[in-house]
Protein backbone atom coordinates (compact mmCIF):
# COMPACT_ATOMS: atom_id res chain seq x y z
CA UNK A 1 0.00 0.00 0.00
CA UNK A 2 2.22 3.04 -1.58
CA UNK A 3 1.00 6.54 -1.54
CA UNK A 4 1.40 7.96 -5.08
CA UNK A 5 3.28 11.19 -3.30
CA UNK A 6 4.51 11.91 0.25
CA UNK A 7 2.39 14.56 2.10
CA UNK A 8 5.74 16.25 2.63
CA UNK A 9 6.49 16.69 -1.11
CA UNK A 10 3.15 18.65 -1.71
CA UNK A 11 3.58 22.27 -2.01
CA UNK A 12 1.08 24.48 -0.51
CA UNK A 13 -0.22 26.74 -3.14
CA UNK A 14 -0.64 30.08 -2.53
CA UNK A 15 -3.17 31.82 -1.55
CA UNK A 16 -3.79 35.26 -3.05
CA UNK A 17 -7.21 36.80 -1.48
CA UNK A 18 -7.98 40.27 -2.46
CA UNK A 19 -8.23 41.52 1.09
CA UNK A 20 -4.49 40.85 1.27
CA UNK A 21 -3.78 44.48 0.70
CA UNK A 22 -4.28 46.32 4.03
CA UNK A 23 -6.97 46.77 6.22
CA UNK A 24 -10.24 47.24 3.80
CA UNK A 25 -13.63 47.61 5.49
CA UNK A 26 -15.69 44.74 4.31
CA UNK A 27 -19.02 46.38 3.67
CA UNK A 28 -22.28 46.29 1.60
CA UNK A 29 -21.44 49.50 -0.01
CA UNK A 30 -18.39 48.75 -1.37
CA UNK A 31 -19.59 46.66 -3.93
CA UNK A 32 -16.59 46.72 -6.33
CA UNK A 33 -14.94 45.02 -3.10
CA UNK A 34 -17.11 42.58 -2.84
CA UNK A 35 -17.83 41.54 -6.90
CA UNK A 36 -14.50 39.88 -6.72
CA UNK A 37 -16.07 37.37 -4.45
CA UNK A 38 -19.04 35.95 -6.42
CA UNK A 39 -18.87 33.97 -9.35
CA UNK A 40 -19.60 34.07 -12.48
CA UNK A 41 -23.31 32.64 -11.44
CA UNK A 42 -23.50 35.38 -9.26
CA UNK A 43 -22.64 32.92 -5.99
CA UNK A 44 -20.86 33.37 -2.82
CA UNK A 45 -17.27 32.25 -4.08
CA UNK A 46 -16.23 29.38 -1.90
CA UNK A 47 -13.08 30.26 0.63
CA UNK A 48 -10.58 27.62 -1.69
CA UNK A 49 -11.34 30.10 -4.54
CA UNK A 50 -11.05 33.66 -3.01
CA UNK A 51 -8.06 32.53 -0.20
CA UNK A 52 -10.60 34.40 2.59
CA UNK A 53 -10.00 33.05 6.32
CA UNK A 54 -12.94 31.69 7.79
CA UNK A 55 -13.51 35.29 9.61
CA UNK A 56 -13.36 37.22 6.37
CA UNK A 57 -15.28 34.85 4.52
CA UNK A 58 -18.63 35.16 7.19
CA UNK A 59 -18.27 38.77 6.95
CA UNK A 60 -18.41 38.58 3.08
CA UNK A 61 -21.07 36.51 2.74
CA UNK A 62 -23.51 38.67 5.47
CA UNK A 63 -22.57 41.87 3.29
CA UNK A 64 -23.06 40.10 0.40
CA UNK A 65 -26.40 39.31 1.41
CA UNK A 66 -27.03 42.24 2.35
CA UNK A 67 -25.69 44.26 -1.33
CA UNK A 68 -28.24 41.73 -3.10
CA UNK A 69 -30.96 42.76 -0.65
CA UNK A 70 -30.40 46.41 -1.52
CA UNK A 71 -30.35 45.62 -5.27
CA UNK A 72 -26.24 46.51 -5.55
CA UNK A 73 -25.80 43.09 -6.45
CA UNK A 74 -28.11 40.63 -8.15
CA UNK A 75 -28.94 37.09 -6.56
CA UNK A 76 -28.86 34.96 -10.23
CA UNK A 77 -27.82 35.84 -13.57
CA UNK A 78 -31.16 34.88 -14.80
CA UNK A 79 -32.96 37.99 -13.28
CA UNK A 80 -36.37 38.84 -14.92
CA UNK B 1 -28.72 56.26 25.21
CA UNK B 2 -28.40 56.90 21.62
CA UNK B 3 -26.91 54.73 18.78
CA UNK B 4 -25.14 55.25 15.36
CA UNK B 5 -27.24 54.01 12.52
CA UNK B 6 -27.46 53.51 8.84
CA UNK B 7 -30.27 53.94 6.54
CA UNK B 8 -29.85 53.08 3.25
CA UNK B 9 -33.19 53.58 0.97
CA UNK B 10 -33.56 54.06 -2.39
CA UNK B 11 -36.48 55.80 -4.10
CA UNK B 12 -38.09 55.24 -7.63
CA UNK B 13 -36.31 58.09 -9.94
CA UNK B 14 -39.97 58.81 -11.36
CA UNK B 15 -40.80 59.75 -7.50
CA UNK B 16 -41.58 63.47 -8.56
CA UNK B 17 -39.12 66.56 -5.83
CA UNK B 18 -42.25 67.22 -4.06
CA UNK B 19 -43.36 63.73 -2.63
CA UNK B 20 -39.34 63.32 -1.86
CA UNK B 21 -38.95 66.48 0.26
CA UNK B 22 -42.38 65.42 2.08
CA UNK B 23 -40.72 61.96 2.88
CA UNK B 24 -37.02 63.57 3.69
CA UNK B 25 -38.93 65.95 5.77
CA UNK B 26 -40.86 63.58 7.50
CA UNK B 27 -37.42 61.40 8.53
CA UNK B 28 -35.71 64.56 8.95
CA UNK B 29 -38.22 66.07 11.65
CA UNK B 30 -38.33 62.31 13.56
CA UNK B 31 -34.85 62.41 14.23
CA UNK B 32 -34.74 66.42 15.12
CA UNK B 33 -37.64 66.41 17.20
CA UNK B 34 -36.32 63.89 19.35
CA UNK B 35 -33.90 64.86 22.65
CA UNK B 36 -30.14 64.24 21.93
CA UNK B 37 -30.70 62.89 18.37
CA UNK B 38 -28.86 63.65 15.30
CA UNK B 39 -28.92 63.79 11.84
CA UNK B 40 -24.42 62.87 10.94
CA UNK B 41 -24.94 62.73 7.04
CA UNK B 42 -27.57 62.61 4.47
CA UNK B 43 -26.04 61.94 0.75
CA UNK B 44 -27.49 61.02 -2.46
CA UNK B 45 -26.23 58.91 -4.33
CA UNK B 46 -26.00 59.07 -8.38
CA UNK B 47 -29.13 57.53 -9.94
CA UNK B 48 -28.05 53.91 -9.94
CA UNK B 49 -29.22 50.74 -12.08
CA UNK B 50 -30.56 48.29 -10.02
CA UNK B 51 -29.20 44.64 -10.11
CA UNK B 52 -32.73 43.27 -10.93
CA UNK B 53 -35.94 45.10 -11.22
CA UNK B 54 -38.02 46.14 -8.32
CA UNK B 55 -41.62 46.91 -8.74
CA UNK B 56 -40.86 47.50 -12.58
CA UNK B 57 -38.18 49.93 -11.61
CA UNK B 58 -35.01 49.13 -13.70
CA UNK B 59 -32.99 52.09 -11.71
CA UNK B 60 -33.40 54.04 -8.35
CA UNK B 61 -31.88 57.01 -6.30
CA UNK B 62 -30.41 55.47 -3.59
CA UNK B 63 -30.09 57.82 0.02
CA UNK B 64 -27.84 57.61 2.55
CA UNK B 65 -28.69 58.80 6.22
CA UNK B 66 -26.38 58.33 8.74
CA UNK B 67 -27.69 59.26 12.55
CA UNK B 68 -27.45 59.21 16.28
CA UNK B 69 -30.55 58.42 17.91
CA UNK B 70 -32.12 56.20 20.47
CA UNK B 71 -33.65 52.85 19.69
CA UNK B 72 -36.87 53.74 19.85
CA UNK B 73 -35.97 56.90 17.41
CA UNK B 74 -34.75 54.26 14.22
CA UNK B 75 -38.38 52.30 15.09
CA UNK B 76 -40.26 55.46 14.01
CA UNK B 77 -37.64 56.03 10.93
CA UNK B 78 -38.35 52.56 10.00
CA UNK B 79 -42.26 52.49 10.32
CA UNK B 80 -42.23 55.76 7.90
CA UNK B 81 -39.95 53.77 5.44
CA UNK B 82 -42.15 50.42 5.66
CA UNK B 83 -45.10 52.34 5.37
CA UNK B 84 -44.01 54.72 2.07
CA UNK B 85 -44.59 51.23 -0.20
CA UNK B 86 -45.10 53.74 -3.46
CA UNK B 87 -41.83 56.12 -2.63
CA UNK B 88 -39.54 53.89 -0.91
CA UNK B 89 -38.35 50.89 -3.03
CA UNK B 90 -36.20 49.39 -0.05
CA UNK B 91 -34.62 50.25 2.86
CA UNK B 92 -31.58 48.60 5.15
CA UNK B 93 -31.16 49.64 8.62
CA UNK B 94 -27.76 48.77 10.32
CA UNK B 95 -26.13 49.40 13.37
CA UNK B 96 -22.58 50.74 12.80
CA UNK B 97 -20.29 50.29 15.63
CA UNK B 98 -18.65 54.05 16.70
CA UNK B 99 -15.09 52.78 16.56
CA UNK B 100 -15.47 52.32 12.68
CA UNK B 101 -16.31 56.19 12.85
CA UNK B 102 -13.75 57.57 14.45
CA UNK B 103 -10.85 56.11 12.30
Amino acid sequence: MSQSYDRKDRKPRKRASALLAGNVEINYKNVELLTNFITERKKIAPRRMTGNTASQQRQISKEIKKARYMALLPYTVNHK
Amino acid sequence: MTNLYEVLFIVPPTLTDDSYKELSDKIKSTIENKHESEIVKFEEWANRKLAYTINNHKNGKYYLLETRCSPTCIKEVESILSFEKTSVLRFLIDKIAEKKVAK
